[in-house]
């Protein structure tokens, strides 16, 4: 998401009534030009104002962890070794990409589609409460993606579709669920991760498309299976 | 509890020098702001959500802020003594609005701009024959012409009044008006408008 304008701060300053009369002058000018701004300044003065209209809630602890989880994911990367550092910049060149979206065309071509699944443990210790989890990585065209598939329940499952790298070209990016040739559900990846929620049972495919041309498909099937006690 | 413009620049040091400790500090502070704000301003805009859109924007906000080592965090002064809270509530605020806008789910984009009736200079009636319409149209013309002349106080006084539909008090509240300043303000503007409509229909041949 850009933003556009920078007078965030001054903003602040205008409606919480700082300013000195020359900048108010100034954000005035700015303010009647500015419809973003004017939206902003409207906005802000509804939730300072008006939060007594609308029932709102705090975040939730575990919205918050994760938050922090993200946050931190995110700073590693900023603190890690400079040979990685090197590795990241090496990735991040075009002629590496071209190599490497050459190699996941040939690969794609000659792997089957569950080839490269890794089973994530049976969560819950008991048989009648265990869930189904299973988590992949596919990278399409130099974007890593990671699938999570979990079963909530019966002839219901959950799939969740992320881009673990920020990736200033995951804007464009689209990701679609299909059945057989049905479409049942499609977002597109400008945020870190979508969910396909309660969906049954069945042969799947996850088409990833960006600037309208497919990237990639990955195909799967959700199934019930026995859970030995 | 208030923290001083001081503090939030101390705590700001710590975590552009890499302490997570600090890090998760920022985040928890101002998680509840964050929340709060993407659901009024979702609220407000009418636009339907679940607890995941917000969980994503809650997100999406931090995640901004803390990117490219802290460069959204680092534009961040207190000069004026802004505190960091409204410096993140107003960042997640043109966030959520950007986000809206982006996904052409803006509710401002349906919105017609209305010409108050009593600012119409006596249309009363009930069929508009085509000459009138037109009539009508052109002086809709004309008045925006005429808010664009205005100063950009009054500018601004009538785009949050009209436009955006404030009541005069939530005007006041957001030019940080007293409420008799704010009607004194309408009633300078309307008279200017009024003067600037009347003077260009007459230049008219």
């Amino acid at each position: 998401m850009e933003i556009l304008c920078s007078y965030d701060e001054m903003l602040a300053d205008y409606f919480e009534g700082r300013l000195s009369d020359e900048d108010r002058i100034e954000m005035e000018a700015h303010l009647s030009k500015c419809n973003l701004c004017r939206e902003t300044l409207v906005a802000v003065n509804g939730v300072v104002r008006g939060q007594s209209r609308f029932q709102l809630e705090d975040a939730p602890k575990e919205v918050t962890e994760a938050a922090v989880c993200l946050i931190n994911k995110q700073i590693c990367v900023s603190c890690e070794p400079l040979i990685q550092r090197v590795r990241r910049f090496v990735i991040g060149m075009p002629f590496y990409k071209m190599l490497n979206s050459l190699y996941t065309k040939i690969s794609e071509f000659f792997t089957t589609p569950w080839a490269g699944w890794r089973l994530a443990p049976i969560r819950g210790s008991e048989r009648t409460i265990s869930k189904d989890l299973i988590n992949v990585r596919k990278r399409f065209n130099g974007i890593e993606t990671e699938i999570e598939i979990e079963k909530t329940g019966h002839n219901k499952a959950r799939i969740r579709v992320e881009l673990p790298e920020y990736d200033t070209q995951k804007k464009k990016l689209r990701v679609t669920l299909k059945r057989d040739d049905r479409e049942i559900s499609s977002f597109l990846l400008n945020v870190d991760r979508v969910f396909f929620e309660d969906i049954p049972f069945g042969h799947y495919s996850l088409i990833f498309v960006r600037d309208d041309a497919k990237i990639g498909t990955y195909l799967f099937e959700i199934r019930e299976t026995r859970h030995d006690g | 509890m208030k923290f001083s413009v001081e503090e939030d620049r101390q705590l700001l040091f710590r975590c552009f020098s890499g302490n997570r400790k600090a890090t998760e500090i920022l985040v928890r502070r101002f998680s509840d702001l964050v929340y709060r704000s993407v659901q009024y301003t979702l609220m407000n805009k009418q636009v339907s959500f679940n607890k995941y859109d917000l969980e994503d924007l809650h997100n999406t906000i931090f995640l901004r802020l803390f990117e490219h080592e802290y460069k959204r965090l680092r534009q961040y002064q207190g000069k004026n003594g802004c505190s960091l809270g409204s410096w993140i509530r107003t960042v997640a605020v043109r966030t959520v609005l950007d986000h809206l806008r982006k996904k052409g789910l803006d509710a401002m984009v349906w919105q017609k701009k209305l010409v108050p009736i009593e600012q119409a200079f006596g249309i009363t009636q009930d069929e508009i024959e085509p000459l009138a319409a037109m009539k009508k149209e052109e002086q809709g013309h004309l008045l925006q012409d005429g808010i664009q002349s205005l100063s950009p106080r009054y500018q601004l006084f009538m785009q949050l009044h009209f436009d955006h539909e404030l009541p005069v008090k939530e005007v006041a509240e957001a030019m940080q008006l007293s409420i008799e300043h704010a009607y004194t303000v309408k009633h300078r503007a309307i008279q200017k408008l009024k003067v600037y409509v009347a003077g260009a229909m007459n230049t008219e041949v």
